[in-house]
């Protein structure tokens, strides 16, 4: 039995290293790039112009990753293990932010935010209104926060969900508070799913271009961008400087963060809720609080600027332009479906590669398994555009393949490179709970590697994967970069859409295409919680 | 201040000075149709292979462009399949493909990008037919097909439009640079810098921004559009932009207090920069990108940009039918816009040596 089983690691050792593989070639392709330019490269490493933006780039990261810790683990408990108010449908909501591309979130707040608007009024009368403009570093972080808090909270609402609540039981019978069995009991067995959120969040945070551009905030992301004509170069430098933050975050957090999991109870046990008396309606304002900040009132100046734009069409404002309501949504019909299909497709191919690779990771605690799990995971920080010229370097450039060029299996390709991490992550927290002696003991008792992965892991792992898909799902939707670049001619999505219309100042139109992306997000999400509550063991 | 650039900033009449093109630019196009065969027999017009896809990749965004290509279409059976994205990144895409891109057209918003791709040898040169129609490469690689004007932008509450400066070099001084914004970040800007520094020496120019910045210039504006919402809801007093995001903003929400101011004739703070059509040198579809490029030339294709972009026209017709036009391009300062992809790394560390980091 222990021969097999070592067969069939070193099997899945050659699997995962091949998938591994094509998460390399954009590090490969920068690489290449900088090998072709390496005369100039003594003139860029000694400079000063990388160091800045890098400290900048992680001190962002940190401040970020870290708020974005606290209210994703705390979304995430409330959900799981109180009863707080309008449970469902703040289930539906809470994860929402995720599908609303960032230069949205920050343009809105531009607006929702200025000076002149009716929010600085409102703080003009506690004399606040000079404290906070609406720019900058802290800026940056608030719109960060609220976009990326869901990376933790869906991993951990996954987590939470798969335990007993045995333990938190026997600490209160035995008089311990409710934040204390938090902390001793309940945070040991979620941390390492919080924790493998928070580096998505920290990837994000570091790669993200549209916020920090819009909201004023110099660091890598933006130097890399402002470079890329002028000195591909250094854009490729920055780059590669940006690739080994990632990986090193990654590295950092499987040493340090990933500890062995303590689980009180084996998984799959019944939980307990927690009356929260009267205090439920306060959490559920509390939450409704931070959702509107994230969701509402980019929601709101939206709809605004879908209202204006039709009353000044009304006023025969505009002359070709001319915005429509009903001949923008007519045009989204075709675009909503292309970006449902290849946001799905994605999610589904992400999910069947990443299963392998995450019970290799998680199984084996060797070089191999965190050069594998480094490259997958860094890929999330790296600019979509660096990721499309790798394509393009080694589909269009390669005999035999080049006919891949321009189609659909390319984009979506593009999309796994980029978001597989998301998918890794989530699947690779479920594994972390799947006891072993579980499988010995599956196996002890005549049950074939089938029957074990399909009766006993599988069940235990649906939530997980399905908090990957999801990821997975609501990222794709916005992402921009790549299906800008990557698509075939003439393959729209809803992101490519808001961004091509918001860029020449068609405020009414990108708005249209924003909200389809937003409710087409709710739909999906409403589908997503529906199916995970009723296989969630939950008694009250 | 000449005729044409009062038309710009007074937002009513551009609607009629866009008609007045229109009907004399169709006037023009009923009498010429009839007697242009002789003289069309060289264009690429005549030669079309309809059975061949012209694919496009544009940096000019769907909602401007895509109504003039299904004219196209429309006229010569030519289906075009296109794809569009920000004009640099299309550019390093095209440079990426190289010679094996699927593109036979491109269209960036602003020269950068072409000059980019003409030095990596990869744009094809374009026949008399065509470069002779409009300004544009020395090395005939690209010309321009639509101009815009960088202007000052200020809020009607605030600012005396008589008050304002001739100079954009004034603009650095601390009672204009206090009141003003820019967007750094933003390549119509960068562009626009490097046209100073060509001007004016690169010394003057860093000086000028230098000193824009330490005499309280806001610079780290996302965007065009950003600094003329805030100009027009009074949060900032000015701006340096090109023309047309105020009307564009203005469609958007007419309420706001927002005009154009243009500096002098000749002035380089009133410069025009070029939105610009090439063909690629690996194109097995020549003929047709001809015939698209002439298109977008000729009156159709001119008349709609004028419109639909609140663009200036180009082309030799336009300047020929419209007196006006033609009197505003020669007074605008026309300049080398071949150095404005070589000049840029030039440009972004005099942005930096200023104080600004992107």
């Amino acid at each position: 039995m222990i021969q097999s089983l070592q067969k069939n690691i070193s099997f899945l050792a050659i699997i995962s290293a091949g998938i591994a593989f094509f998460f390399a070639l954009p590090l490969i392709y920068i690489i290449l790039r900088l090998f072709a330019e390496q005369a100039n490269l003594i003139n860029l490493i000694n400079s000063a112009e990388i160091f800045k933006p890098l400290i900048r780039t992680v001190i962002l990261g940190i401040t970020v990753t870290g708020f974005s810790l606290l209210l994703g683990t705390s979304l995430a408990w409330l959900i799981a293990r109180t009863n707080i108010a309008m449970k469902s449908i703040l289930q539906i909501l809470i994860p929402l932010p995720l599908a609303i591309p960032s230069f949205i979130i920050a343009s809105t707040y531009i607006i929702a935010f200025r000076p002149s608007g009716k929010i600085y009024d409102l703080l003009a009368i506690f004399k606040l209104d000079n404290l906070i403009a609406f720019e900058g570093f802290i800026a940056v972080c608030i719109s960060l926060i609220l976009i990326t808090y869901p990376y933790i909270y869906l991993p951990t609402l996954a987590r939470l969900s798969m335990l007993s609540t045995n333990a938190e039981e026997n600490a209160k019978m035995l008089g311990q508070k409710n934040f204390s069995i938090f902390y001793k009991i309940t945070w040991p067995q979620i941390s390492n799913a919080a924790f493998a959120g928070s580096v998505l969040t920290f990837l994000y945070v570091i790669g993200d271009f549209g916020v920090v551009q819009l909201l004023g905030y110099p660091n890598l992301a933006t130097s890399i961008y402002a470079n890329r004509l002028a000195s591909p170069t250094t854009s490729f430098m920055l780059s590669l400087i940006l690739a080994i933050v990632a990986i090193s975050i990654v590295l950092i957090e499987r040493k340090y963060f990933s500890k062995k999991n303590t689980f009180f109870d084996a998984p799959g046990g019944l939980s307990k809720i927690i009356n929260l008396g009267k205090y439920k309606y306060l959490f559920a304002i509390i939450t409704l609080i931070v959702i509107s900040f994230a969701l509402f009132i980019p929601i709101i100046i939206l709809i605004h600027w879908v209202y204006k734009a039709s009353i000044s069409s009304e006023l025969g404002y505009t002359t070709l332009g001319s915005f429509s309501l009903i001949s923008e949504l007519s045009e989204q019909y075709r675009t909503t479906f292309n970006t449902f299909f290849v946001a799905i497709t994605t999610a589904l191919i992400a999910t069947i590669t990443m299963v392998p690779i995450a019970y290799y990771v998680q199984r084996n605690n060797n070089i191999l398994s965190s050069i594998i799990n480094g490259l997958i995971t860094s890929m999330f920080a790296i600019p979509g555009l660096v990721i499309v010229l790798a394509t393009v370097r080694f589909t269009l450039h390669i005999d035999f393949i080049d006919f891949l060029y321009g189609t659909i299996p390319i984009l979506i390709f593009a999309y796994l490179i980029t978001f597989g991490a998301q998918s890794l992550r989530s699947i690779y927290a479920g594994i972390s709970v799947l006891d072993t002696n579980l499988e010995y003991l599956a196996k002890t008792l005549g049950a074939n590697t089938w029957k074990n992965l399909t009766k006993i892991q599988f069940p235990l792992l649906l939530n997980p994967i399905l908090a990957g898909i999801g990821l997975v799902i609501l990222s794709t939707l916005k992402e921009l970069p790549v299906s800008l670049l990557a698509s075939p001619v003439g393959f729209k999505t809803l992101a490519t859409d808001v961004w091509i219309d918001y860029d020449d100042a068609f405020l009414g139109a990108a708005a249209v295409s924003s909200l389809c992306l937003i409710l087409v997000s709710l739909i999906f999400n409403f589908f997503l919680v529906i199916r995970t509550n009723k296989y969630k063991n939950v008694t009250s | 201040m000449n005729i044409a650039s009062k038309n710009i900033f007074a937002t009513k009449k551009i609607n009629l000075f866009a008609i007045g093109i229109l009907i004399s630019l169709g006037a023009l196009f009923g009498a010429c149709s009839s007697k242009s065969e002789s003289e069309t027999s060289k264009s690429a017009m005549d030669t079309i292979d309809t059975s061949k896809t012209l694919v496009v990749y544009s940096g000019r965004k769907e909602k401007l462009i895509a109504p003039i290509l299904e004219q196209f279409t429309a006229a010569t059976g030519v289906k075009i399949e296109a794809k569009y994205g920000g004009s640099t990144d299309m550019g390093l895409l095209l440079a990426e493909e190289g010679t094996k891109t699927p593109a036979d057209v491109f269209i960036s918003q602003s020269p950068g990008p072409v000059g980019y791709l003409a030095d990596k040898n990869l744009l094809a040169p374009l026949p008399e037919s065509i470069t002779s129609q409009t300004m544009g490469s020395a090395s005939k690689t690209w010309v321009g097909i639509s101009a815009r004007q960088r202007v000052l932008v200020y809020n009607t509450n605030t600012v005396d439009p008589t008050t304002l400066p001739t100079s954009v070099t004034e603009m650095s001084k601390p009672e204009w640079a206090s009141r003003t914004a820019i967007s750094a970040k933003n390549s119509s800007f960068q562009d626009w810098l490097t046209l100073l520094r060509l001007e004016i020496g690169d010394t003057a120019a860093e000086k000028w921004l230098t000193d824009f910045v330490t005499n309280g210039g806001k610079w780290d504006y996302g965007n065009n559009t950003s600094i003329v919402q805030a100009t027009g809801a009074g949060e900032q007093e000015m701006g340096l932009v090109n023309h047309y995001y105020l009307e564009k903003v203005k469609a958007a929400d007419p309420t706001l207090k927002a005009e154009n101011h243009t500096f002098a004739d000749g002035d380089i703070g009133g410069a025009i920069l070029l939105a610009t059509a090439s063909i690629l040198k690996s194109s097995d579809n020549v003929t047709n990108a001809q015939a698209l490029l002439e298109y977008l030339l000729a009156n159709e294709g001119q008349k709609y940009f004028s419109v639909a972009t609140y663009e200036y026209l180009l082309s030799n017709n336009a300047r020929a039918i419209d007196g006006k036009l033609d009197a505003f391009l020669n007074k605008v300062k026309i300049v080398n816009f071949d150095k404005l992809g070589s000049e840029l790394a030039e440009t972004l560390d005099l942005i930096k040596r200023a104080g600004i980091t992107l």
